[in-house]
């Protein structure tokens, strides 16, 4: 990472780096950040380079390259928490309110001006295009993130993690860890346009063998559905189905489906791989 | 055992009962003594910059204190926190974007030192206090920091402002750090704190990116929430934002469109910061749609002129309507008042240009006989320009 710091720029047009390079580590990213290290932790996170930019009138421009040690991994945590239009900076980019979000490679990237302005915001994807050419080349997505149904796919709601930390972050679903997530367990976590104005949504899980996989679904079916029909499907109070289906070490589970047809329709196009 | 609490029983409605049950099971429970929790706010306390006006801020502090303590004295009633000879520490909050400002550390030092507590044994702190001598000898606590949300936990208040005495701050994050209330039963805390300061002269009501900030959710409150029990005083501060997010965001955290529009509309300062952000972006943004659909396209721009959009048109038909309709259609649409209405048609002044744009033909529509006849206008101008859509 400190060789990483040296091919990046230290002036980009009117910013220059302020201080020297601040790296973190598993052990000391809570010194730098408070309260959303745990998100970051839940992946395989290695090692983070801060570096802080300061421009006209003082104003501070943030970069934050955290290695996260593999292409899934950089694809998960930048998926958790997106919700801007695509920048076009490095892979997956988003970009919003002085915020810049991509991936390249193992690398997940944040380039933050916290007081945004119009000048602020163009320095901020200049910031980002500069530190992407440094990164490297591309790396692919989660291949669980490839077993998604298509159809009424919302791409940019779509998100891979392991932890139950992200999945409550996301979508709330229970105070304890009912589906036994941890760094074992590979999640997608997608919303699917149901054409009631209200999405629908898929999780799909990967547990290391069928029996953790098995437990999982009785553990979350006495908890969230027990009144559920032998199929895992239940009726819930918003007047939509919650439908919970075992296929081998993967347990798909719909929520909020307008309809019951609509939960087993998407539970059966999962594209689940042969053994 | 408690059966946990999932996203069905808030569908059903029976959160509450679960709570209740949880607390109650297999204890007695003794009947909750009531406890005060003042708000202070001051409209001057901040400047234009949110530059804390000192001398405000401390007759602020005087002010919930005295009424909390039934004193009329500010001396007297930090008197009444702490005595001469005590060791006191000011557990503060450094965290960078959104810290305590040093202007209520000061002030709340002075009174300490006015109640006749030394100055050298009066200490501020946040990261070190576990390991800090002078809070580990402390004899009294005054907790205080800004109000805000956080990530895991939801919000961080006076409860959340402790965690630095714990031990291991990671053991307490779980469960959106359920636990925090052990930390208040650490040694180096239990019974010594006298009085939570909770700061929402700017508080901070949604969050985004790694570092959980944008100065775009951080608002001018100009308040002070005071109070001896950090339950009470986050209570508050929790309604607080909870009211601010009601206000600003939708139920899914995207902006509420319709109270953006109550916010900026007629305030010529608000709605300028607005467009100055979101203008370049929409603009860059049809661009590239352009680029990516050629052949005839149509832009629906309200503010096509001042976004400097009709210099990607071959043509602009403007469609005026007199005020009255404009007035009447914004209240059967968007339900506003009146002088709402009045403000956001004062606000859209000038947005239809009177002379031809110099770049561009451009051909006026009047729109006061409703869609149909609007429809015929449009397709008959059309026709007649040879304008190909």
């Amino acid at each position: 990472m400190e060789d990483l710091g040296k091919l990046i720029p230290r002036t980009i047009g009117d910013w220059r780096a302020s201080g020297n390079d601040q790296l973190y580590d598993p052990k000391t990213i809570y010194d730098y950040m408070d309260g959303g290290a745990e998100v970051y932790l839940a992946f395989d996170f290695r090692r983070l380079l801060a570096r802080k930019y300061v421009g006209p009138e003082e104003r501070e421009i943030s970069l934050d390259i955290f290695d996260m040690g593999s292409p899934e991994e950089a694809y998960g945590i930048l998926s958790c928490d997106r919700e801007d239009p695509p920048a076009g900076i490095g892979q997956d980019s988003t970009y919003g309110f002085g915020l810049l979000r991509f991936r390249q490679g193992r690398y997940f990237v944040s380039v933050m001006a916290a007081d945004e302005d119009e000048r602020a915001g163009r320095a901020a994807l200049e910031i980002g295009r500069v530190a992407a050419k440094a990164l490297g080349p591309p790396g692919p997505a989660p291949d669980m993130v490839g077993l998604l149904p298509g159809e009424g796919l919302r791409p940019d709601r779509t998100s891979y993690f392991h932890a139950n930390v992200s999945l409550n972050n996301r979508h709330f679903l229970a105070s304890e860890n009912i589906l036994g997530l941890d760094r074992t367990t590979d999640c997608a976590f997608a919303e699917y346009d149901a054409g009631s104005g209200k999405p629908a949504y898929l999780l799909l899980i990967r547990y290391p063998g069928a029996e953790p996989a098995a437990a999982a679904r009785r553990s979350f079916l006495s908890t969230y559905a027990p009144e559920a029909d032998p199929e895992g499907l239940a009726p819930t109070e918003n007047k939509t189905w919650v439908l919970a289906a075992l296929r081998d070490r993967y347990l798909i589970i719909v929520l909020e489906s307008p309809s019951r047809d609509r939960a087993l329709e998407l539970a059966a196009s999962v594209a689940i791989p042969a053994k | 055992m408690t059966p946990p609490l999932t996203r069905r029983d808030f569908l059903k409605g029976t959160t509450v009962v679960l709570f209740g049950a949880s607390l109650g099971a297999g204890q007695d429970v003794p009947a909750a003594k009531k406890t005060r929790v003042v708000l202070v706010r001051h409209r001057d306390v901040l400047d234009d910059n949110s530059a804390v006006n000192p001398d405000i801020l401390q007759g602020m502090l005087d002010e919930a204190v005295t009424r909390l303590l039934d004193e009329s004295d500010p001396v007297k009633a930090f008197g009444k926190l702490v005595k001469p000879g005590e060791t006191v520490g000011i557990k503060s909050n450094v965290w960078s974007y959104l810290p305590t400002p040093r202007e209520l550390e000061s002030a709340i030092q002075k009174r300490l030192v006015d109640a006749g507590v030394a100055a050298d044994r009066i200490g501020i702190d946040d990261h070190t206090v576990a390991s800090n001598p002078l809070f580990v000898n402390a004899t009294s606590l005054i907790n205080t920091r800004p109000l805000r949300t956080h990530y895991l936990a939801g919000m961080s208040g006076c409860i959340k402002n402790y965690i630095m005495f714990a031990p291991s701050q990671e053991a307490l994050h779980p469960d959106s750090c359920a636990d925090l209330g052990s930390v208040f039963k650490l040694p180096i805390v239990k019974d010594k704190t006298r009085l939570n300061i909770l700061c929402a002269l700017t508080p901070q009501f949604h969050g985004r990116g790694p570092h959980h900030f944008s100065r775009r959710y951080v608002w001018s409150y100009k308040g002070l929430i005071v109070g001896q029990d950090p339950v009470a005083v986050d209570t508050i501060g929790l309604r607080l934002i909870m009211a601010k997010r009601r206000e600003v965001l939708g139920p899914d955290g995207e902006v509420d469109r319709k109270a953006l529009g109550r916010r900026v509309f007629g305030k010529r300062g608000e709605l300028d910061a607005l467009e100055r952000i979101v203008h370049p972006r929409m603009v860059e943004r049809v661009r590239e749609e352009l680029v990516a659909e050629p052949g005839p396209a149509v832009l629906n721009a309200a503010l096509l002129f001042r976004m400097g959009l009709d210099r990607l048109c071959g043509a602009v038909l403007c469609v005026r309507a007199p005020w009255w309709a404009r007035l009447a259609r914004a209240h059967q649409r968007d339900g506003l008042p009146l002088w709402q209405g009045l403000a956001r048609i004062a606000s859209q002044r000038g947005i239809c240009p009177k002379l031809h744009g110099a770049g561009v033909d451009t051909y006026y529509i009047d729109n006061d006989r409703g869609v149909d006849a609007l429809r015929e206008r449009t397709l008959r101008l059309l026709r007649e320009k040879r304008l190909e859509l």
